[in-house]
């Protein structure tokens, strides 16, 4: 504390001012009639689903797919023929969905056509956007783009592709961004304010970051209307341009999820009686990945936070008050997503899981032979009078090791017909038990000294993700939270705290 | 008052002038301010610094009660001659001198030299208990910088350091705390930090003297401690949103940073409040031009 001057925090809202009071916008529209066919066909679409009832079903299966690729071909510059348009997969997926239909279905009709002009467009390859997009960027611009799913791909291909040196952003991150001279943005400003099921988000148009905001974009989208937060007054901002297409579209961009959004929908299921969930946050991650942090009360992960010294410290952080933007640091791949499970085997509780194995499926057995969880719960509490809680958990969480109480392990023990060895069973569980203490700070330890090789640099040029390799712990990853979901979820617990690439879950 | 020579920067120097504004006016009035801006780093405490410099014209600030006013076991302070330091201790009584009976010798329990007598009439008191802010034991130097203090606030620097009173309530995150403790506000070429001059309770005291005239308050904190003072200013949505029911003033300034997400939310959720207390509202004043790109609107409603 203490050491900013105080010059660079005058400057900065001096700035932050200037650069709103003198900002420009300029608008380039880029034509694709292939494109401007499918935005055509969508509106049919959505009119034929209405007619037919407004069907979730109908929604799911022809207008989500359609919509997404929509998306993709119309405000992302990678070739139409590449993996991140994904066009074959869509009309694949699109030609299977509407064999549910009958053959006289308009909405099959429109859907056929949609297909016939994703696949010209995939003919053609070269995306309309990619050639204004290399031109408007001079050194070390900002791209800006809607979804943040694609910030780390698109950054990428860009970089491979032509001589960008600068940084492509999400919008919902540009309030982290200092004044710049000019950000190049994909898309028209409605759709990049437009927030999924939420108001529009108009801060970069009434509050612009850069000098010259320069909109590349397919015509679609009226201007939005850009208020401050007090009534009439003058630094609400007009944005003037004129469509040269139909307007009548803008209306459905806004109920359209982002990629995480997607994401995040698929997962979540999986429910079975034996199955626990527990309450978990999707968490969009930077390197093309994501994952379901545990949302229960008092779950925490570790975060990479600046010091005041400037150099990288490792913080604990509950996972409620994770904000997007923060770096979590999480266990890549594996098995056992513990890491406390891996370090404590390390320090010498793997000898002692043979213990934990046999009186985990004793107990599992025992469940199945009763036929049911329930079954076995009420036998244990009535005739041996066990406190049956967290039965489910000993019996098929990972992470837990068995019950606090000596009393009830050993009355479980007797249940499951392992009365003789309870004693030492108990004896070589308390021992991982104190193994998984042991291990929590040697973990931080290990990630402290691992942490310290890093520098705030190798952090900005990673492009969200760095990993790192750690004794015992295997391959972790440092990740960039992107995306963070609004609310919790019911997840099955094999799901939670495991780090996901985004392309296995499509 | 930058150390690099420049004067603060136009929309500085106006929210200072209008922090100076709200310290000369008396608090007839509840008053809201609110001001939005695309950045508001060092809008606080600016404003607050423009606000004390006006408020030490004030007659409270100068009130230097008699000796004769002290009742014992009263809390006293007193600079050191060389101003550098504040003495505490507890008054005792006063006496006549065995042997001149116009002398009178005033005794006290000076906290780090014990009982000590002098003669009270070159014994020159400054303030009285009780204290604003935390009560300390052992006392500590004067300020880190006060020449600095002496330079922004010329001839005032007894007045201003032995002076406790909850002037103003700061509310606001880490960057607010690092907006107070920058350093380089320069004056008369001294270098210090709003902090020195604003004296804030809870900020950084190491090595300060407890005689606070401003409070920190982290909205972020458990605490529910009700807070009385004569301005308040909520730097963010979050500050206002989690205190505002917990410190009453006369006069309340807000400042929101409109990239804030829930800024919009907060100031409908707060114009509600305002409403439904029928307050007036108000514009800029019209002696000062509101700096472009800066929003405000502002309510007054009787007390």
């Amino acid at each position: 504390m203490g050491v900013t001057e105080m010059s660079q925090l005058l400057d900065e809202t001096s700035s932050a001012l200037s650069t709103r009071n003198l900002a420009t916008f300029s608008y380039e529209f880029v034509t694709q009639p292939e494109v401007e066919r499918i935005w055509q066909l969508c509106q049919i679409l959505q009119r034929e689903i209405r007619e037919a009832g407004g069907l979730g079903e109908h929604r799911e299966l022809f207008s989500s797919p359609v919509l997404r690729a929509r998306t993709r071909v119309s405000t992302l510059p990678f070739r139409y023929d590449s993996d991140e348009a994904d066009i074959l997969r869509t009309v694949e997926l699109l030609e299977q969905n509407i064999r549910s239909l009958d053959g006289d279905n308009p909405i099959r009709n429109v859907i056929r056509e949609i297909c016939k002009s994703l696949l010209l467009l995939h003919n053609i390859g070269e995306n309309a956007i990619s050639v204004p997009l290399t031109k408007a960027c001079i050194d070390g611009s900002l791209v800006v783009i809607r979804d943040s799913f694609w910030t780390g791909s698109l950054q990428q291909a860009l970089r491979q592709e032509s001589t960008f040196e600068g940084r492509v952003v999400s919008v919902r991150h540009l309030q982290d961004e200092t004044p710049t001279d000019k950000i190049v943005y994909l898309g028209s400003p409605f759709y990049l304010a437009s927030r999924f099921r939420d108001e529009a988000d108009t801060r970069f148009l009434l509050d612009p970051k850069a000098l010259r905001n320069h909109f590349i974009f397919l015509p679609f989208g009226r201007p939005p209307e850009v208020k401050g937060l007090i009534d009439g007054s003058k630094v609400s901002r007009t944005i003037n341009y004129v469509v040269p297409v139909f307007e009548a579209a803008d209306f459905s961009i806004e109920e359209e999820p982002g990629e995480w959004e997607s994401i995040s929908a698929r997962g979540g299921s999986g429910k079975s009686e034996n199955e626990i969930n527990e309450p978990a946050r999707f968490l969009g991650l930077g390197g093309g990945h994501h994952m379901w942090i545990s949302a229960r009360s008092g779950a925490h992960c570790r975060v990479l936070c600046l010091a005041p010294n400037g150099q990288l410290e490792i913080e604990s952080r509950q996972t409620t008050d994770l904000v997007e933007g923060e770096m979590v640091i999480e266990r890549i791949g594996g098995s056992s997503p513990s890491l406390i499970d891996s370090v404590a085997d390390g320090l010498g509780a793997r000898r002692l899981r043979a213990s934990q194995s046999i009186w985990k499926e004793g107990l599992r057995h025992k469940i199945a032979e009763m036929g049911s969880l329930r079954a076995a719960e009420k036998i244990l509490s009535a005739e041996y009078g066990v406190d049956v809680m967290n039965l489910r958990h000993w019996a098929f969480g990972a992470r837990s090791i068995a019950p606090n109480s000596k009393d009830d392990f050993v009355k479980v023990c007797n249940f499951i017909g392992l009365s003789e060895s309870a004693d030492h069973l108990w004896g070589e569980l308390s021992k991982i038990r104190k193994l998984h203490l042991r291990a929590g700070s040697e973990i931080l330890n290990r990630l402290r000294r691992a942490v310290l090789e890093i520098s705030t640099k190798d952090l900005k040029s990673s492009g969200g993700m760095i990993a790192i390799e750690i004794e015992d712990c295997g391959a972790l990853g440092i990740f960039r939270i992107e995306h963070l979901g609004v609310i919790n979820e019911a997840v099955p617990i094999s799901s939670i705290d495991v780090v996901v690439q985004n392309k296995e879950s499509l | 008052m930058r150390a690099d020579g420049l004067e603060l920067p136009d929309w500085a120097q106006i929210i200072q002038h209008f922090g100076g504004q709200l310290g000369a006016k008396p608090k007839d009035d509840d008053e809201w301010h609110v001001f939005t801006m695309p950045s508001t780093r060092m809008a606080s405490g600016i404003l607050a610094a423009g606000y004390l410099v006006e408020r030490l014209d004030s007659k409270e600030f100068s009130l230097r009660r008699s000796v004769d006013t002290l009742t014992e076991g009263d809390q006293i302070t007193w600079l050191t001659q060389d101003l550098k330091s504040l003495k505490h201790g507890r008054f005792s009584g006063i006496t006549e001198a065995n042997n001149d009976s116009s002398k009178r010798i005033f005794s006290y329990l000076c906290s780090q030299q014990g009982p000590i007598s002098r003669d009270a009439a070159f014994f020159d008191l400054f303030r009285f208990s009780p204290f604003f802010g935390t009560p300390f034991v052992n006392p500590r130097p004067l300020s880190r910088n006060a020449s600095f203090v002496e330079s922004i606030a010329p001839g005032r620097l007894i007045d201003l350091t032995t002076q406790s009173k909850s002037e103003i309530c700061l509310v606001g995150d880490i960057r607010t705390r690092e907006d107070l403790l920058a350093n380089e506000l320069s004056c008369g070429g001294t270098i210090g930090c709003l902090d020195d001059f604003l004296r804030v309770d809870g900020l950084d005291d190491a090595g300060e003297s407890p005689h606070y005239l401003s409070l920190y308050a982290n909205p972020s904190s458990r605490s529910l401690t009700d807070i009385e003072t004569d301005l308040v200013v909520y730097d963010g949505s979050h500050a206002l949103r989690r205190k505002r029911s917990y410190v009453k003033a006369a006069v309340s300034v807000v400042f929101l940073d409109r990239w804030d997400i829930h800024a919009r939310e907060v100031f409908t959720d707060f114009k509600g409040m305002i409403t439904r207390r029928r307050g007036v509202a108000t514009k800029f004043p019209s002696e000062m031009k509101l700096p472009m790109g800066v929003e405000y609107i502002g309510w007054v409603s009787p007390k």
